[in-house]
């Protein structure tokens, strides 16, 4: 049976696989994303949720199967086409990668980096447009930190670095936001209103948002979308309000095994 | 009571432990020491001999009363200190000269010995030999010339070229491109790579990812590290100075060959005001780049 789609395709998966060493992280898997979706990915730890967003920036090669990003198959995608893609999938890791001697609207401004050459990056990080460096201020403002616009990066607090990241991706001008796990090392309030954030900026510039998360009340609060992946399978893939409660027990129930082998 | 603690404290050291293992060759090594330095004719004894424990004398006392004009003054010579900063300016142009050949010597041989910015290199046979040919050129360059002192190298390039400021820059920019460079190297590869891992899967390039998330976390550390080797640097000048190249050093062997001990603490004091300016310079830039104070 054909899938058809309302909206174009961000990602596809169809039956991939990922071994590390002839061990499975993620067994075939089928998952297709369209543009502007907002899809929460859950589960233990070690079930595979890093893999499968490594799968849609191509930061990982698939062992097999067939992934489409963007719409373009990646099989018969030269590098150069592959750097396009990549540029325009912004990626929020869970440690920030932000440099902490840079200052604020520096670590924002590398966001274009894929869409620069090396002397161009070296340019905007040594003397930026007004341009730039407005369009850096409206984007911090809008995150409501624009007064840290020129501070260095090191002084910023944790909540504030989360945000300095949340602007990078918003400056790349992507298609798709990929967050692994960004909020797991905040207090509780902090991580719904950067969910929060990253919701309501996917939402109003139609971008793909794929997070994933342990904070399953987060997860179900804020997303219409749903995947529940363990041991590398999909255990559920619907909206919030179809699962039920033992589906939830089921995903993270761990047998005393998993729970000695801890984590990916 | 007393006596009970007595016994306690006793036999928590019994005399075994006194003469623990390293305690043994800690004495050993004394031991050596106090019968292999007369051999290399260490003798101690000849601080006190003769006129040596006066002149050892005079010259600590000097350090008090540096001199402010020559001790013995020539008709028509130029102020004594005006020859100060003069000698120090050029012991510092010539420090600022040795690490301007030095630095970007240093740092292209650091980026070709460190691996960290290479490309994925699986199916390109050409391009990973083409890597490892320069891999290995720039670390078997880093070890020669880290091998060699720059004192060594001095006596070379004089004995070569003549007694030349060329000479002697020569001399140094040899040795301390290849310490650079190794610690350069050094210190990139300590820092976390999530940077460039993350500007890689937003479509940067290898040049751009390494230079742009690597770099800008390292030159704290580098620029420390750097002005460290300008500290070196000058402290090798002045050296050079006692082989004949003109810098503050050759004043300081003039003056002490003269016994003026006064003029020679002035020279000395000046040195370490110039050295602690760098540290002080070099601890700012530090502070503003966000980097250890240390």
């Amino acid at each position: 049976m054909k899938i058809t789609h309302k909206h174009p395709v961000t990602f596809s998966l169809e039956s991939a696989e990922r071994y590390y060493e002839n061990t499975p992280a993620l067994n075939s898997t089928t998952i297709s994303i369209e543009q502007g979706e907002r899809v929460a990915i859950v589960g233990p730890s070690g079930s595979g949720k890093t893999t499968l967003l490594s799968l849609f920036n191509s930061t990982v090669q698939a062992s097999s199967g067939k992934i489409t990003l963007l719409g373009n198959e990646l099989e018969k995608t030269s590098g150069k086409t592959l750097k396009k893609i990549r540029s325009k999938i912004a990626t929020i890791p869970q440690n920030l990668a932000l440099v902490d001697s840079l200052r604020v609207w520096q670590n924002i401004i590398t966001g274009q980096i894929g869409n620069r050459g090396f002397f161009g990056n070296l340019i905007d990080l040594i003397f930026p447009s007004k341009n730039k460096i407005l369009k850096i201020h409206s984007i911090l403002e809008r995150l409501g930190i624009d007064e840290k616009l020129f501070a260095t990066t090191s002084n910023l607090s944790g909540g504030q670095k989360q945000r300095v990241a949340l602007a990078r991706a918003i400056y790349q001008n992507p298609q798709a936001i990929l967050a692994d796990e960004p909020v797991s090392s905040v207090d509780p309030a902090r991580a719904e209103n950067l969910v929060q954030l990253l919701n309501q900026i996917s939402e109003e510039e139609n971008i793909t948002l794929v997070m994933s998360l342990h904070n399953l009340e987060l997860a179900q609060a804020h997303f219409p979308r749903l995947i529940g992946l363990r041991n590398g399978e999909v255990q559920f893939d619907s909206n919030p309000e179809e699962l039920n409660e033992s589906k939830f027990k089921e995903l993270y129930t761990l047998s005393e095994r998993e729970i000695l082998d801890d984590g990916e | 009571m007393m006596g009970n603690d007595n016994n306690i404290h006793f036999n928590k050291f019994p005399i075994e432990q006194i003469f623990s293992r390293r305690r043994k060759v800690l004495i050993g090594i004394a031991f050596i020491a106090i019968v292999c330095g007369p051999l290399i004719g260490l003798d101690p004894m000849r601080l006190l001999s003769g006129n040596n424990l006066k002149l050892a004398g005079d010259f600590m006392s000097a350090a008090l009363s540096p001199a402010m004009d020559y001790e013995n003054p020539v008709p028509g010579a130029e102020p004594f200190l005006i020859t100060v900063v003069k000698s120090v300016l050029m012991t510092l142009r010539f420090a600022l000269l040795a690490m301007s050949v030095s630095i970007p010597i240093g740092a292209i041989l650091a980026f070709f010995s460190t691996t960290t910015w290479w490309p994925k290199i699986k199916n390109k046979r050409g391009l990973k030999l083409l890597l490892m040919g320069t891999h290995i050129i720039s670390k078997s360059w880093i070890a020669f010339a880290r091998s060699i002192h720059e004192l060594m190298w001095g006596l070379l390039f004089i004995t070569a070229m003549g007694i030349s400021t060329t000479a002697a820059i020569i001399a140094v920019s040899i040795p301390f491109s290849g310490i650079l460079a190794k610690i350069y190297s050094e210190i990139i590869e300590e820092h976390s790579r999530e940077v460039q891992k993350l500007f890689r899967s937003i479509g940067a390039g290898t040049l751009s990812s390494f230079s742009f998330g690597i770099i800008p976390q390292a030159l704290p550390d580098i620029l420390s590290y750097t002005f460290y080797r300008l500290e070196c640097a000058l402290r090798t000048a002045t050296v050079f100075g006692f082989i004949g190249i003109e810098t503050i050093g050759y004043r300081i062997k003039l003056s002490s060959d003269e016994f003026h001990y006064h003029e020679v603490w002035t020279y000395l004091y000046v040195l370490f005001g110039t050295i602690a300016m760098l540290e002080w310079w070099s601890r700012s830039i530090r502070k503003r780049l966000g980097g250890s104070e240390i």
